[in-house]
């Protein structure tokens, strides 16, 4: 479990690794965001603005089959922002 | 031979040497149509100028470099072997990355600190900001990977050319399946 900077949310990985799970208060999940399609998420990676996951894909992209995504909490879904080694 | 033949031969053959030492010095002054703007860039054209054939392909590749971040270098041809059970290999994984959870990517060579990941495995902070511990892993069943050498890379933000040259495999399996193939050996931290 992490707080995102942007949002102040509490976050957490799924257990299935399939999703981004959004903790209320008292830690319980009041809501998710869901991978990408092809993605399992790995583990996030805090920065001091905004916060990341690594997705592991099935297939690779430019070359790449792990990227960041960074999680927008406010419009509920994870961007594509670089790839990930 | 009369002395003044002798002297006229001593002639031509200074000026030739000289004219062909000119020549030389001439064609390995880079023309300024690539000045490096940074100490990255810098080091990049100081290790890597050599190879092509005029400033302009240096600079070009350089900007490709920048641009598309291949983890091989130029000259690599992808190289798909079949890495056999009992074959050990390392890998650095970040804060919160579970040893179950690997990358992509792994290297035979030994991971002694974070400097020889960033440098000789040239992993930019783009790609793995922190790194916290070395899992080596076997390989338990046959995997496919490319395998190869460390292509250079640079890593902007942190102005900073990183050489590579290291070992370095890519695994050519859905991520999901990696584990599937691999056993956690040992996980140690480095700095």
């Amino acid at each position: 479990m992490t707080r995102d900077p942007a949002s102040g949310r509490f976050v957490a990985i799924a257990p299935a690794r399939d999703a981004v799970l959004l903790l209320a208060g008292d830690g319980v999940a009041a809501g998710s965001i869901i991978a990408p399609p092809g993605y399992k998420l790995s583990h996030f990676v805090e920065e001091s603005a905004r916060l990341l996951v690594v997705g592991q894909g099935e297939a690779a992209i430019e070359g790449w089959p792990d990227w960041h995504f960074e999680v927008d909490v406010a419009n509920v879904c994870l961007v594509r922002a670089g790839p990930a080694y | 031979m009369s002395i003044w033949r002798r002297w006229a031969l001593a002639f031509v053959i200074t000026i030739s040497a000289l004219l062909g030492t000119g020549t030389a010095a001439q064609a390995q002054t880079p023309v300024a149509v690539a000045a490096p703007a940074s100490a990255a860039h810098a080091a990049w054209w100081a290790d890597q100028r050599w190879r092509y054939a005029s400033d302009e392909a240096a600079e070009a590749a350089y900007l490709a470099l920048v641009a598309r971040q291949s983890p091989w270098p130029e000259w690599h041809q992808s190289n798909l072997v079949v890495l056999s059970a009992g074959l050990r290999f390392q890998m650095a994984i970040a804060p919160g990355q579970p040893a179950d959870q690997p990358g992509g990517f792994g290297t035979f060579d030994r991971i002694p600190s974070v400097d020889y990941v960033r440098l000789s495995l040239a992993v930019k902070s783009a790609w793995k900001p922190a790194i916290d511990r070395v899992v080596t892993y076997e390989i338990t069943s046959p995997l496919i990977a490319d395998v190869g050498t460390v292509g250079p890379q640079i890593d902007g933000p942190a102005d900073r050319y990183l050489p590579g040259g290291g070992s370095q495999f890519q695994m050519m399996m859905p991520a999901p399946e990696r584990m599937q193939h691999l056993r956690v050996i040992e996980v140690r931290p480095i700095q």
